[in-house]
């Protein structure tokens, strides 16, 4: 007997297709089945949150209006909201969603390697999101301590949900990392092990890349924010002091002693700053497969897009207290992570280039996933253009607290990943479900969402530039530096977010309603070249490929090759079935 | 920063390169020469290449590195000698350890080399001895952990309980850690027993399993020895 790699049990007899309802749609083992699992979680915790943020904004923008969220619900809110989106939307919906669906497909392969620790990797991220939500209810409610968590303020009494709110808060996160660290175990071993025949890893289209590289960073930095949680836990339930120092409440001293908060800030942030990469790395590999798709062009400089998300991968572990500028933290060392916070910079600059560059002389056909697609690419220079501003010491110092880095972070987290979701659910449904989505709805909803969201956070900056600083539930008109237009400005910021948000509502339906009456999209309704439009079946069987697996002679990029018959070369095609000359890279 | 925690990081870093740029240039597909036909959970599913579960604890392995590096640079930098500390934190005083931890130390040493020696009978198909050294080893695991508890109780007696100071806080953390993570090695230990013993199994079948519990047997030793000086030593 000799060893047969993954690529080449054939067989399709070897994976029992499940029978029942339950194991087909429920308890299932598929990863596609599994991926919009995830999706569909991920989105509807991430109304929860959007509806949490709407209600932050109306107190906001209407201090004296809604007496029902007082300042405890109002710090409540940002947590949650802050702590929804970045980890149980972003990134479960990048790497849980996403990854799964798209790793086996875009590989060449029937399922990931490890069919029942996927399965299991969902509900335990299911359960994680039912204790976070749980915090809402027990006594005290949710936590309130800002979605960074600090200590000491998370567990004193001024804070809201200072015990049992951050208690649900840190189980649920260790919760989901567990979760993650199984899904991750799973993306990258299949991505290294399961590739069908021909798939070298430079012949990988860069949403797996992206997707690749964020589960590795994931599984490094997650037991970062596992360590401060399990550390933190100890505090507050059993009296430690890993990070409280000696403190006093209401006149009465806590037991505690001698620990450090900025411990637990080193901690946060070591995890925090490639967590933000974590969501970033994904929404670059699927946008530069949308942009080369949509513009019938191959990608510029692939070779240097995949060092470019490698370098940015390595150099996310070396920023992390550019967070910590104003913590009172050693100065020196805000020297030493300026320096390396403008170095990461080149090679996303290198990749903003090498997008635009694929889009120069392209035959771009300006379709709703294109569309969001250019759309990352504006709001992605802006926000991050800002954060060179932010990642030098002296200009942070005062900006720091600002709506100027909410203005920031929104607009790279919030604006340009969400973008990409949109691009890549439109790119993607019709192979999900063998449907288009609506296109007029699609334009509706691009254009309101790009107008609007520039419409929130571009007036957000110059309200940071004034100083109005941030997690302020209300600012009393008595404060002499913030004028009225201040408080104008924030109800424009409040209406045009109204709209941003309603317009969402157009998508869900668009979602639900092309799943009956869309129009029927074929296997490959954008004549891609990636592996995932040619599976036999649309959507995809159980086994993904039939009978028996690709082989790949190519990379995912030859589009418009000169030539060429048509204007694309799927990846699976062998080159002697390519008329008059065929490219092989 | 620390030059020598510098060229630690370097050294790593060239090392992961190295394997990493080898790993990524690998044909997954490609055949290679030894034999092995696994048996998976849901039914067969023929032969394989590199099993993807030894990927996958590797993998593993390196997340727990994180981890625990983590909470050995949170100890260092709680006790002051770790860059963003404040000097002159007096309040870190060693706890007096408990004399059972060498004792503790010989089981887990004892464990790992019984694991050992079944994954050396499995090569030379001893399928008798195969059984008698995979029982020494989670028997040997089994008592390493009492022994910490019972050290735990030692050094409550002592007078150090887990809020006596941050020496002692650390001590229970990461004992602690290092046992959940060696009761999760357990409970693959007893799965792979569970089969040797049950069924006439070839030994072919489980050779994977016991292959992979001794590397993550010897990976907890490894990180024991690092925490157990670690803790003499401060």
């Amino acid at each position: 007997m000799a060893y047969a790699a993954i690529a080449d049990r054939d067989h399709a007899h070897a994976l029992h297709d499940p029978q029942s309802f339950l194991t087909k749609y429920i308890w299932s083992q598929d990863h596609k089945v599994i991926a919009i699992q995830y999706t569909i979680t991920a989105i509807a915790i991430g109304l929860v949150a959007l509806t949490l943020s709407i209600l932050m904004r109306l107190q906001l923008g209407f201090p004296h209006s809604f007496s029902l969220i007082a300042p405890q619900n109002y710090y409540q809110f940002i947590t949650l909201h802050g702590m929804i989106m970045v980890i149980y939307l972003l990134t479960a919906l990048f790497l849980g969603g996403f990854g799964n669906y798209l790793i086996p497909l875009m590989c060449g392969a029937r399922d990931m390697v490890f069919p029942y620790l996927n399965m299991v990797s969902y509900w335990v991220y299911l359960l994680a999101v039912l204790i976070l939500v749980g915090g809402f209810f027990v006594p005290g409610g949710a936590t309130g301590a800002g979605w960074t968590l600090y200590p000491p303020q998370a567990i004193l009494s001024g804070s809201p949900g200072a015990k049992w709110g951050i208690v649900c808060m840190l189980a649920s996160l260790a919760t989901f990392i567990v979760a993650f660290t199984m899904g991750g175990l799973n993306y990258v071993t299949t991505v290294l092990q399961a590739r069908c025949r021909g798939m070298t890893m430079m012949r990988m289209p860069l949403s797996v890349w992206g997707i690749f590289m964020a589960t590795v960073l994931g599984l490094l930095a997650f037991p970062a924010l596992f360590v401060s949680a399990i550390m933190m836990t100890l505090d507050c339930l059993l009296g430690t002091s890993f990070f409280m120092p000696a403190v006093s409440s209401m006149g009465q001293p806590l037991g505690y002693n001698g620990g450090s908060p900025l411990l637990f800030q080193h901690l946060f942030w070591f995890f925090g700053h490639p967590e933000v990469y974590i969501v970033a790395l994904p929404a670059f590999g699927i946008v530069s497969d949308l942009l080369s798709t949509h513009a019938r062009r191959h990608i510029f400089g692939y070779r240097m897009m995949v060092w470019a998300i490698l370098a940015i991968g390595c150099l996310s572990f070396v920023v992390w207290a550019h967070h910590m500028y104003v913590s009172g933290m050693n100065p020196y060392f805000g020297f030493f992570f300026a320096t390396t916070t403008l170095i990461i910079a080149v090679p996303t600059a290198i990749k903003v280039y090498n997008w635009v560059l694929t889009l120069w002389r392209g035959d771009i056909h300006l379709t709703v996933p294109m569309l969001f697609a250019i759309g990352f690419i504006f709001t992605f220079i802006n926000g991050g253009l800002t954060g060179l501003f932010l990642g030098n010491v002296p200009v942070d110092v005062p900006l720091s607290a600002t709506y100027f880095v909410v203005a920031h972070f929104h607009l790279v987290m919030g604006v340009s990943p969400i973008l990409v979701v949109f691009g890549a659910l439109y790119h993607w449904y019709p192979k999900m479900t063998g449907k288009m989505l609506d296109d007029t709805l699609g334009r509706i909803h691009f254009w309101i969402t790009f107008i609007g969201t520039y419409m929130i956070y571009l007036p957000m900056y110059y309200l940071g530039i004034l100083g109005l600083p941030r997690r302020y539930y209300a600012w009393d008109e008595a404060i002499q530096f913030i004028p009225p237009s201040v408080h104008t400005m924030n109800k424009w910021i409040t209406v045009s977010a109204l709209f941003v948000a309603a317009v969402q509502l157009v998508f869900l339906f668009n979602l639900v309603w092309s799943l009956f009456k869309g129009k029927p999209a074929g296997g490959n309704p954008w004549r891609a070249t990636t592996l995932e439009w040619q599976t036999p079946d649309t959507p995809p069987v159980h086994g993904n490929w039939g009978e028996r697996l690709p082989v790949v002679y190519r990379w995912a990029y030859d589009y418009s090759v000169p030539g060429a018959k048509e204007d694309f070369i799927p990846q699976n095609v062998p080159p002697d079935k390519l008329a008059p000359i065929g490219h092989a890279h | 920063m620390n030059i020598w925690v510098a060229f630690g990081v370097l050294t790593i870093g060239v090392i992961i390169w190295f394997v990493l740029v080898k790993r990524l240039s690998t044909r997954s597909w490609e055949r290679h020469g030894s034999s092995v036909h696994v048996r998976h959970a849901r039914g067969d599913i023929g032969e394989v290449g590199v099993p993807p579960a030894r990927i996958a604890l590797w993998v593993f392995l390196g997340v727990i590195t994180s981890l625990f590096g983590l909470f050995i640079s949170a100890y260092f930098i709680r006790m002051g000698h770790g860059h963003g500390a404040m000097h002159g934190i007096s309040d870190w005083h060693p706890v007096s350890k408990p004399p059972i931890l060498w004792f503790n130390t010989a089981m887990l040493v004892l464990s790992s080399a019984a694991m050992q020696a079944a994954r050396h009978s499995v090569r030379l198909n001893q399928r008798g001895r195969v059984r008698g050294y995979l029982f020494a080893g989670g028997a040997f695991a089994l008592l390493f952990l009492a022994g910490q508890l019972v050290g735990w109780h030692q050094l409550r007696d002592s007078g150090y309980g887990l809020t006596s100071g941050p020496a002692s806080a650390f001590f229970y953390l990461l004992t602690g850690v290092h046992g959940l993570h060696l009761l999760g090695g357990l409970v693959v230990w007893v799965k792979t027993a569970a089969r040797m013993r049950t069924r006439a199994v070839e030994l072919i079948e489980v050779r994977l399993s016991i292959e992979l519990c001794t590397v993550y047997w010897h990976y907890l030793l490894l990180v024991w020895l690092v925490m157990f000086i670690l803790l003499l030593s401060t």
